[in-house]
């Protein structure tokens, strides 16, 4: 099978926006932001910059002819400040030049005075100062905590912290506009979601919908960082092509990239558990500080994620789950893959850890009773179905033998004083659909040309995941022939309209849906036509196989290529448009209950560590995983995938660090500071197993979504550290506070009690 | 001002008329447009940019992978210059193809890096095992496979492949071509390339300029205005051998790469250890271009190489191009990015006296990330000793404005016997001598206490029979 993603990848021939052949007199454009994370704006003078050779335009907020609104699910974010900075990173002006150097340059000579305001970096203290994107709550519960905590022989409470993550996807933002007829634009961007391209560009233009074309090629990465946050570059494209008359071309580097753009949310907890002496966990209250940066961004969506996957891959039957989305001085964050379920079961499994050592008991004892039966409701009131929580866990429990882990950790430890071993299991258990009902629906506009060969067009941007060849899967498994005769198509807003943005784990799910229906009814439409032409009756059956029609359990010598030439010269309609709305879910956002998730997928993983007990320095040893694949369709590109996340999820929990100044600026802004696991930080064992099955609730062809559940089995590197760090100094008393850095875990050992 | 180079790149002749401080990446993608190499970060920290660079020597062509957006185009005069796009051959590589089918590419964008990098390992080890050639890739980053898919491509392709070290350069290019992994026109570069040598300039002294040496620190920092300036290139300027001996001290050439010391005999053979602790220093492509010059004459508080030199008690040798003077190392750094050295004056090389007796060196390092990091502090310590110690030399960085050679705690060393309260002795003496702040590197408290164990880890590990773990961890 010919991953033909691949082949160019591996050979250099993928074309990603910035090799893209831009149209001849392209200018580049250069964003002047705000060296103040608050305050008013006294004067802006670009008076100097406009006078450095090859400028041709400044573009400020004055400039823009529709509204300077840029927000998604709040409208609390300009395209450009005018009056007041809410972040250092925030775009005040663009300067429009014959080249990339030369706008830098003279955006460097733009003079901004600014009148400081206070500025806070810090959740908490956002909370107490009131400052929030939404005032109330929100508020997921169960069963009910008040009563229960009376029944509990055992009530822990603490604080978890976690980090933000930089998305690092390599290739950086950009966006080209390239000007078509009739005042349209044509917008070419490396995004997650054109549509939201298309639809801000238009706003901010004043014009309508259909006067942009929004298109993205392939991503060199996207991991949540290009969902919402590619929008800003390319609007500004738009509108420098707009006031120019000219392609604008717009592409980060990597320290405007890091400085700009939002990360992975923050967040500071505090929680109270209740246990009875056997381990059973009864009640569970937690409080989540989300620090959401400057404006909403999709902070609101993240949080709910994390409220509704507080309780982790356990059942709990009396919870209540409060968040606050705090508005800080910092640039919005934004999505992230987990998409704020890693930090809500990062806090569960700290006070499971906490209950642990409190009652001299293993947490993964804690952990093993408490886990999803068939039929349990989580706190928003879904019910398991296929609940797959503790088949994985048994299998895993089995195969990697958790108890010889154990032993062979102790015996380590014992017999060595200058490097100690430490493990932790994480099972985990993650929601299939995006958490806002509206967006889980998807289209597929499907071609099958006369020579037989098909052209699929969808709202899934290719960013690595390989969707492109799960959707050619798709194509060719419904009409029965090869791969190789089927091609995916870059998303384009004329081709696919009202798309959803590829994010939430559910591209291939819901593209390869809607794929499968317009393949479908392409195929019928065949099907009937070699009847009429064989003068068969309407019943008897017809199939393709292997490329060859089949009739009435007959292979014939009619391919698909001589098939579909003769639908065409018999006018039959060779394309079709599949429309996919994932069933069967809803949400009330008012209670928070319902069924908002198609599907989940489960998992559990193992991860053993060693610490260096003299540098503070560690190795992650081991990661082995059952995990929860459904019918996988591409197993090559799931076990790449699964790899990936939990690799990801690992660095955000041990070497990634996004420091701020109390000034709120970011100080980890280069590579040199910010670091993410590398080919020498990589596990010397990673086994994935396969848990196969056939749920009839699970994605396209049965098969399940990958990109985000394995990214959580990285919360057991951090609590194997813990345990490591323990084994160093069995005084030390470990705060709670990821990412476990070298310096951290080394501070644990050695730095004095506070 | 343009200068007129000629070079080969892939399979293409080339002469031109450019900048000298154009970088590579930018004259490969907007010149060429050969877009298989990418930009991913213009620091050197992720490898999406590498290409090869070959140089004969003698009758070999020896490549080396680069970060192409810190490598200047004056550099690839008379030299071969090699892009994923020159590595191309029919269909797929055996290791393009077991690529694709362990799924060690996802989105692609460092992918053509990673092919590059191990092109490198093929055309230069002697060893063809998977240990070998993953520290050839150790500079390339993936951020979306997690790297376990790429190592069990290489894991797959080198099982049963059959190749050692080469006599020839033809041997060894017949021998990839055969299997597939090059292309055929890499035969014929070494005759091509004999027509393009590189002729060395001699520096008589230049109005405001700007050295440039390997210049992997200063593409990173002033790269956008290089352009402009009158850039000076060392490599032109500083001929001759790289690393010798002369009466009793140990000279390497300002121009000396990291790399250069790690493949010296000379070094091997005085400090066997170095060529694993220089596997702390950048990523093998940075080391192919960093040299001792540049990372000193960078001042940087946590320098590599200045730290390691400054224990060893070099001297350094500046030059104006007319007249010489040199000067200890330690009075070289005068404070923060502030060194003895005026406007027109270069590094030309640096004197080590030769160890005598028994010697010990020790180097230690931590960063977050083991490799390709900077560090949060760095140390190295060298001893002779006879039954009590005779000389040493302790230097520390992120301990100070300026990487810092410790003299007091030097001193106190000498005439001391190894044992573990001489160690406790030298840890409270070192203490007392270091100022560090609290930065991205690490909290003030946190260096303090590190280079505290890093110095109990010194002697543990080069006097295990006195020292034990419970010294160390006390």
């Amino acid at each position: 099978m010919l991953n033909y993603d691949s082949i160019r990848h591996v050979k250099g021939e993928s074309i990603f926006l910035d090799d893209f052949g831009a149209p001849a007199g392209t200018l580049h454009g250069a964003v002047f932001y705000s060296p103040e994370a608050h305050g008013k704006i006294i004067s802006l003078d670009t008076s100097e910059a406009e006078k450095h050779p090859g400028v041709k335009a400044i573009i400020t907020a004055k400039d823009i002819p529709g509204e300077n609104q840029i927000g998604g699910i709040i409208q609390d974010e300009k395209l450009f400040a005018d009056t007041e900075v809410e972040f250092i990173g925030e775009p005040v002006a663009l300067v429009i030049a014959d080249n990339p150097l030369a706008a830098r340059k003279a955006a460097k000579k733009i003079k901004i005075e600014i009148v400081p305001l206070e500025v806070i970096t810090d959740p908490k203290t956002a909370f107490e100062k009131g400052s929030l994107i939404i005032k109330q709550a929100r508020v997921y519960s169960c069963g009910s905590t008040d009563e229960a905590w009376k029944n509990c022989d055992f009530i822990f409470k603490g604080t978890a912290e976690t980090g933000g993550q930089e998305h690092l996807y390599l290739e950086t933002q950009s966006a080209l506009a390239i000007p078509l007829e009739g005042g349209s634009i044509k917008i070419i961007s490396s995004t997650q979601n054109p549509t939201a391209i298309q639809r801000t560009a238009a706003r901010v233009l004043a014009v309508s919908d259909n006067a942009i074309e929004s298109e993205a090629m392939r991503l060199g990465g996207g991991f949540g960082g290009k969902e919402d946050q590619a929008t800003a570059w390319a609007v500004m494209a738009a509108l420098g092509c707009r006031i120019t008359g000219k392609s604008v071309k717009i592409v980060l580097n990597r320290q405007e990239d890091m400085r700009l753009t939002g990360k992975r949310h923050p967040y500071v907890s505090d929680y109270k558990i209740g246990l009875s002496k056997g381990g059973k966990i009864i009640s569970y209250e937690v409080v989540f500080y989300q620090n959401a940066g400057a404006a909403a961004d999709l902070s609101p969506a993240i949080l709910d994620r994390t409220l509704a996957h507080c309780t982790g891959s356990y059942f709990i039957p009396n919870v209540k789950a409060e968040g606050y989305s705090c508005k800080t001085n910092l640039p919005p964050n934004t999505a992230f893959r987990g998409f704020g379920g890693p930090q809500g079961m990062f806090v569960l499994e700290a006070a499971i850890f906490n209950a642990a050592e409190k009652m001299k008991m293993e947490p993964r004892v804690i952990q093993e009773i408490n886990l999803l039966n068939e039929g349990d409701a989580f706190p928003y009131g879904q019910k398991t179905e296929f609940c797959k929580a503790k088949e994985c866990w048994n299998e895993a429990k089995s195969k990697f033998d958790f108890d010889s882990v154990k032993r062979e950790t102790d015996e380590f430890n014992e017999a060595n004083k200058l490097f100690k071993k430490g493990f932790a299991v994480m099972p985990v258990c993650f929601g299939i659909s995006f958490t806002n009902t509206m967006l889980n629906q998807a289209s597929s506009l499907v071609h099958v040309y006369a020579d037989g060969s098909v052209s699929v067009s969808t709202g899934a941007v290719e960013m690595g995941q390989g969707v492109n060849m799960k959707l050619r899967q798709v194509a060719a498994l419904t009409f029965g022939i090869s791969v190789d005769k089927v091609k995916s198509e870059f998303t384009n807003t004329t081709r696919n309209a009202n798309t959803s943005a590829t994010a939430a784990s559910s591209g291939a799910d819901m593209n390869g849906n809607a794929t499968k229906l317009a393949c479908g009814e392409i195929l019928s439409r065949l099907k009937n036509h070699y009847r009429r032409a064989a003068k068969l009756s309407e019943n008897e059956p017809v199939e393709i196989e292997n490329g060859y029609v089949i009739s009435c359990g007959k292979k014939t010598d009619v391919t698909w290529e001589r098939l579909t030439a003769s639908a065409y010269r018999n006018r039959i309609d060779l394309s079709a448009h599949g429309f996919y709305a994932t069933p069967k879910i809803y949400f009330d956002p008012r209670t928070n209950k319902g069924n908002p998730f198609a599907y989940h997928v489960y998992g559990t993983a193992v991860i053993t560590v060693t610490l260096d007990c003299l540098r503070g320095t560690y190795e992650i040893d081991s990661v082995k995983a059952v995990h929860d694949f459904g019918k996988s369709i591409n197993p090559v590109i799931d076990r790449s995938q699964a790899e990936g996340a939990v690799m990801q999820g690992i660095g955000w929990l041990t070497l990634e660090e996004v420091v701020h100044n109390e000034k709120g600026r970011l100080i980890s802004d280069t590579l040199s500071a910010y670091k993410v696991p590398d080919i020498g930080f990589t596990p010397k064992k990673i086994e994935f197993l396969f848990l196969e099955n056939n749920d009839r609730n699970a994605g396209v062809f049965n098969s399940k979504a990958i990109g985000e559940p394995p990214f959580m089995y990285g919360i057991a590197a951090y609590f194997a550290l813990v345990n490591a760090v323990k084994a160093a100094n069995k005084n030390s008393d470990v705060k709670i506070s990821a990412p476990m850095t070298p310096e951290k875990a080394f501070m644990n050992i050695y730095g004095e009690k506070k | 001002m343009n200068v007129h180079l000629k070079f080969i790149c892939n399979n293409e002749y080339v002469e031109t008329d450019i900048n000298p401080s154009v970088t590579v990446l930018d004259f490969l993608r907007l010149q060429k447009h050969l877009t298989g190499t990418k930009e991913g970060c213009r620091e050197g920290d992720c490898g999406a940019c590498t290409i090869l660079v070959g140089e004969m020597t003698g009758n070999f062509i020896r490549y080396k992978s680069v970060n192409s957006c810190l490598l200047p185009v004056s550099e690839i005069h008379g030299r071969h210059i090699v892009s994923i796009e020159g590595l191309n051959v029919k269909g797929m590589s055996p290791f393009q193809e077991t690529l694709v089918n362990e799924g060690g590419t996802q989105c692609g964008f460092c992918t053509p890096g990673f092919v590059v990098s191990f092109a490198s390992f093929l055309l230069s080890t002697d060893s063809f095992d998977t240990e070998t050639a993953l520290s050839f890739l150790g500079g390339n980053l993936c951020r979306c496979t997690g790297h376990n898919r790429i190592i069990s491509a290489v894991e797959k392709t080198l099982s049963g492949f059959n190749g050692g070290a080469a006599t020839s350069f033809s041997e060894r290019v017949g021998l990839l071509k055969n299997k597939n992994f090059l292309p055929a026109y890499f035969a014929d570069i070494p005759e091509r390339l004999k027509s393009i040598q590189r002729e060395h300039k001699i520096f008589e002294g230049a109005e405001n300029a700007v050295f440039v040496s390997g210049g992997t620190d200063l593409f990173v920092q002033q790269g956008d205005s290089l352009t402009e300036k009158n850039t000076v290139f060392l490599s032109g300027v500083l001929k001759g051998e790289k690393i010798w001996i002369e009466g009793d001290e140990l000279f390497l050439s300002a121009a000396a790469t990291v790399s250069d010391l790690e493949n010296s005999e000379i070094i091997n053979r005085i400090f066997p250890t170095f060529k694993d602790l220089s596997k702390l220093f950048g990523s093998l492509q940075i080391r192919n271009r960093a040299t001792l010059g540049g990372n000193i004459n960078n001042a940087s508080p946590i320098g590599d190489m200045s730290v390691f030199l400054l224990s060893l008690n070099a001297k350094v040798f500046l030059s104006n191009g007319k007249t010489i003077r040199s000067l200890y190392l330690k009075d070289y750094f005068k404070d923060y990015k502030t060194l003895d050295r005026n406007e027109d004056e270069f590094t030309q090389k640096f004197s080590i006296p030769l160890p005598r007796g028994g010697y010990k060196l020790s180097f230690e390092k931590v960063s977050k990330r083991t490799y390709l990091d900077i560090a949060s502090v760095n140390t190295s310590l060298y001893i002779e000793y006879d039954s009590v110690i005779t000389k040493a030399g302790l230097s520390a960085g992120g301990v100070s404005p300026v990487p810092l050679f410790l003299k007091e705690s030097s001193g106190f060393l000498i005439g001391k016997e190894i044992s573990s309260s001489t160690l406790v002795g030298l840890v409270e003496a070192a203490l007392g001598e270091i100022k560090p702040i609290s930065d991205v590197r690490g909290s003030a408290e946190y260096k303090t206490l590190l280079l505290g164990r890093l110095l109990r880890a010194h002697f543990l590990k080069l006097f295990p029979e006195v020292i034990k773990a419970e010294d160390a961890l006390c």
